[in-house]
């Protein structure tokens, strides 16, 4: 065999391995269970998948060359069309990063529809030479949803009533209605009722959960003063305290710190926050909470040196009915919607919410809200 | 000692809450909706109303439309008593002249009894007023 003849050899064998390996990633894309685009370095869409096609309500031929942020519209939870330059496409392209976020695309027909997609940009080297799109409809999730959400409510409202009974009759007997108790009766009845509060603040949460997620959480901006609420929090916390031995220390600011904000739903922040603190510190332990104008704004902080997150489990944190199992194993009474309820206040107050811990050493949350 | 009346379909509560409230020497009446409350009321205006809202027939709100109550029951003071703790459900009540919601679960007999005695000493001093 001649070298030229050698070198075409070689060249047909390199050929029939790419085209092996185009049709091995045009199966793979064709096969996906999601919704599949690619598009080049400028932008423009250079292969869609039939799942995308089906979606969109598009034939690939409408599609192929056009730019992808002109060509499928976005828009957001309120309707209002994403820009160009905000869509996570756009975005990966300049910031070269993976982007997973929730919007609505818009069918041919303008039909909104919600999907979870997910952007990577496409290197050859250091060079970015297009994008791969993945997005998955999740219709069925919202809905299921927003089913959890009404069973929840009508479930709470109807395990209210009873509950209202045995704790009104209970505190009947318990106050002497049908005559004085033995000592013995009254711890019975000290149980019932404080069992019957924890179930009711259990339902109060599960109430508060589904109102957040029925977009009915309003914001009714007062003026307050945090310096104040902080106190009172804290003082209504003092007998939880004194139980567990815990040092609860407050470093109270000289002077009020007034806030035009949502007094409930700052309250019930802070006061989630601060009674964690305590409950996830062990016998002995300390728990610093201050307050402090920062950055145009309010930034509590709550410092304890208790159990901590394991660092595996942090990214979970504020996800809803989430319990991290270094304190299950402690504690059962959670309901592992407290920071969920938190992270849904600070996004209502447009305000933010992070923490740093270390397990077995203690964590430390912030929790910062717009002055 | 005054008029009071309880508007409660649920006959274990308004059993427990005329207790509380007779036993505080109160005069009490139930009205089992809305409807049965319009009727009771022909016969005499009382002080004081615990008002629920979820009833059949006719429920709390629709009654307080009805009722008219700052217009026609000057003397009367409702206060919603209702496991609906929704803030828009609060509002709407507070907007049709109820001067309080309460959420029942949250409240004690003792609470319960503590206000409506509040409320009918505020209600004396206010005919006071007016007298002289």
């Amino acid at each position: 065999m001649t070298k030229k003849s050698q070198i075409v050899h070689q060249y047909t064998d390199m050929i029939d391995e790419l085209k092996q390996q185009r049709a091995q990633s045009d199966a793979l894309f064709a096969s996906l269970g999601d919704g599949a685009i690619t598009t080049d370095e400028q932008g423009r869409i250079s292969r869609i998948n039939h799942v995308a096609l089906e979606l969109l309500g598009f034939k690939e031929s409408e599609l192929i060359g056009q730019w992808f942020p002109r060509a499928i519209v976005a828009v957001d939870e309120s309707g209002k069309k994403i820009s160009p330059m905000e869509r996570p496409i756009t975005r990966a392209f300049l910031d070269g990063k993976h982007i997973s976020e929730k919007m609505l695309y818009l069918t041919k027909s303008g039909k909104p529809v919600p999907v979870a997609i997910t952007v990577s940009p496409v290197f050859l080297g250091d060079k970015p030479v297009g994008a791969i799109e993945v997005f998955r409809d999740v219709s069925l999730d919202h809905e299921i949803d927003r089913m959890k959400s009404e069973f929840i409510s009508i479930a709470s409202h109807q395990l209210r009533t009873p509950l209202t009974a045995i704790q009104t009759y209970a505190h009947l007997l318990a106050s002497g209605f049908k005559g004085s108790l033995t000592k013995g009766q009254m711890e019975f009845m000290e149980i019932i009722l404080s069992s019957v509060d924890r179930m009711n603040n259990i339902i109060t949460t599960l109430l508060d959960v589904s109102r957040i997620e029925a977009g009915k959480l309003s914001v009714e901006a007062k003026q307050i003063d945090v310096r104040e609420l902080c106190s009172t929090i804290i003082y209504e916390l003092s007998q939880s305290t004194k139980d567990k031995n815990i040092k609860l220390h407050y470093a109270a600011l000289t002077e009020p710190l007034l806030v035009t904000t949502d007094p409930l739903l700052i309250a019930e922040a802070y006061s989630n926050l601060i009674s964690n603190a305590i409950k996830y510190t062990p016998e002995l332990g300390s728990v610093n909470v201050s307050i402090a104008v920062q950055d145009n704004g309010v930034l509590l902080t709550v410092k304890d040196n208790g159990y901590g997150i394991p660092k595996h489990m942090q990214n979970q944190i504020f996800t809803k009915f989430f319990r991290a199992s270094n304190v299950v194993k402690r504690d059962t009474t959670g309901t592992g919607l407290g920071l969920y309820m938190v992270k849904q206040i600070a996004d209502a107050l447009k305000g933010k919410v992070w923490f740093t811990s270390e397990e077995n050493r203690g964590t430390m949350f912030y929790f910062w809200i717009p002055q | 000692m005054a008029n009071v009346l309880i508007v409660e379909d649920d006959k274990l509560l308004s059993q427990a809450y005329h207790l509380i409230l007779e036993h505080e020497g109160h005069d009490v009446r139930v009205a089992e909706d809305g409807k049965h409350a319009l009727k009771l009321i022909k016969e005499s205006d009382p002080e004081v109303i615990l008002l629920d809202l979820m009833m059949p027939e006719m429920g709390g709100l629709e009654f307080l439309k009805r009722y008219e109550l700052e217009s026609k029951h000057p003397n009367t003071t409702v206060v919603i008593l209702s496991n609906l703790g929704d803030e828009k459900e609060i509002q709407k009540g507070l907007d049709l002249g109820a001067y309080k919601y309460i959420v029942k679960a949250q409240a004690t007999p003792i609470q319960l009894s503590v206000l409506v005695n509040t409320l009918i000493s505020k209600n004396i001093d206010k005919k006071k007023t007016a007298v002289k």
